[in-house]
């Protein structure tokens, strides 16, 4: 008798022995089980065909948008260092706020994340905990809170324009709802072209601070007015002066 | 090299670096299976990042009674019902138009040949439409079966069913997927003949 169970647990090898060999006694004499366990083979091999994308995942948990101005050191040491650092931090105070990402990675520069997750709650959440300082989020909290006194204050509109509830008030709630799915998703937006910049800022300044050290290790040859060669001590100190400031 | 379980203690102390070494393992499988699922390229990303981001803030409440990739795999799988439930719609794989020879003629892999690639690369499109048709739980099912390799219990686990609720989710998926992916060979391009005669040797040789 045929067992669609058993034919599953055949194909996928999951059959204890004696179970794999009532089945095959049974398979020897139903041409119809063959056919579908051939058939069902085949599909699994079809199957295989299906390869996902392979992108760049490179996910690595951070502590958080804070990380970012702790430990860079090396900004200090020139006036245009100390700029682009001042300018990096505004960059990340706002990214904080937008719900982006943004740290120093040990090899790969800096690192920007955004849409953590889609979730407008979460959006929310996340730019209510960035703190009651930020002008963008009051603006936003001032906006609904407007929008939230017009649609109290009309509730026989809103009514009338919604058959989804039996109350005004209910309405309300949800026309206060899209409201914020709409603030929410403009925030995500936004977060997305900031972090863009942010990047681009980064890549910038990572350029221009590897040219500056280079110019200042020739500057310090010429002063020397020796090679490294002939100063494994020196070199040996500038080399790990050099590391040093490549650290992030 | 540490095991998921000894990586998840040293987590579970605050250590991330031990908590990315989890990540950096499981990153692919977690957006294969997201990628699968919901079938777009950046939603899967998002909710791999997602998955990895909740596993760590309940990684305190993993208590190690099932495997880490499994308990990974529920958090994702529920991320994913998620997104359908908000998207409303059924997955549907996205379908790049054309095909790069050029791009493919880099793909190719042993003695593959640019044919046999395209026809594979043109099957491999044809299984993701009939996928996308399925109803999610025989997809998710296939999915956690064929390209995860999942026991049926272990599946029944991670989907709170009875096992006989797994087998007969994964036949009638199976059932459905190869009537389907019959007509797609017999179906417009008849050309796609050769897929035929490519693909059924490595039956034979698989079997």
């Amino acid at each position: 008798m045929c067992n669609n169970e058993l034919l599953l647990g055949y194909l996928y090898d999951e059959l204890s022995p004696s179970e794999r060999e009532t089945f095959n006694e049974h398979l020897a004499s139903c041409a119809e089980c063959r056919d579908e366990v051939a058939g069902l083979r085949g599909t699994r091999t079809h199957l295989m065909s299906w390869a996902p994308p392979e992108p760049d995942l490179g996910f690595e948990m951070v502590r958080g948008p804070r990380a970012a101005a702790a430990p860079v050191r090396w900004w200090g040491l020139s006036p245009a260092w100390g700029m682009a650092a001042a300018a990096m931090l505004t960059v990340a105070a706002s990214a904080a706020i937008a719900n982006v990402e943004v740290r120093f990675g040990r090899d790969e520069g800096v690192v920007v994340r955004t849409g953590w997750n889609r979730s407008t709650d979460t959006v929310q959440a996340q730019a209510t905990q960035a703190g009651a300082s930020s002008s963008d989020l009051k603006r936003v909290e001032a906006r609904m809170q407007d929008l939230e006194r017009q649609l109290a204050a009309r509730p026989a509109v809103v009514a009338a324009n919604t058959t989804a509830s039996a109350t005004g008030r209910m309405s309300d709630a949800e026309i206060v709802r899209l409201v914020r799915q709409t603030v929410g998703e403009s925030e995500q937006r936004q977060s997305s072209e900031l972090a863009q910049k942010i990047l681009q800022v980064s890549r910038d300044t990572e350029v221009a601070r590897r040219a500056d050290f280079d110019r200042l290790l020739a500057t310090y040859r010429l002063q020397q007015g020796t090679s490294f060669d002939a100063s494994p001590r020196q070199q040996g100190a500038l080399e790990s002066l050099r590391r040093v400031s490549l650290q992030r | 090299m540490m095991s998921d379980e000894e990586l998840v203690d040293r987590s579970r102390g605050g250590d991330l670096d031990s908590f990315n070494q989890l990540v950096l393992r499981w990153e692919r499988p977690i957006y294969a299976l997201a990628y699968r699922v919901i079938g777009r390229e950046e939603d899967a990303r998002d909710v791999a990042q997602e998955t990895f981001l909740r596993a760590f803030r309940a990684l305190s409440g993993f208590k190690g009674q099932a495997k880490f990739s499994s308990w990974l795999y529920r958090i994702t799988l529920n991320l994913c019902r998620d997104w359908i439930r908000r998207e409303r719609r059924t997955p549907i794989a996205q379908m790049p138009e054309g095909v790069d020879l050029v791009e493919l003629a880099g793909e190719a892999v042993g003695t593959e040949t640019v044919d046999e690639l395209v026809s594979r690369k043109e099957l491999g499109r044809a299984v993701a439409k009939a996928m996308a048709l399925l109803p999610e739980e025989q997809r998710t099912a296939i999915i956690l079966k064929e390209y995860h390799g999942l026991t049926f219990q272990e599946i029944a686990d991670l989907l709170d069913c009875p096992l006989s609720t797994v087998k007969t989710r994964l036949y009638q998926g199976l059932t459905v997927l190869r009537r389907q992916l019959q007509q797609a060979d017999s179906g417009p391009a008849t050309a796609r003949g050769s897929t035929i005669t490519t693909m059924q040797p490595r039956v034979a040789r698989n079997s």
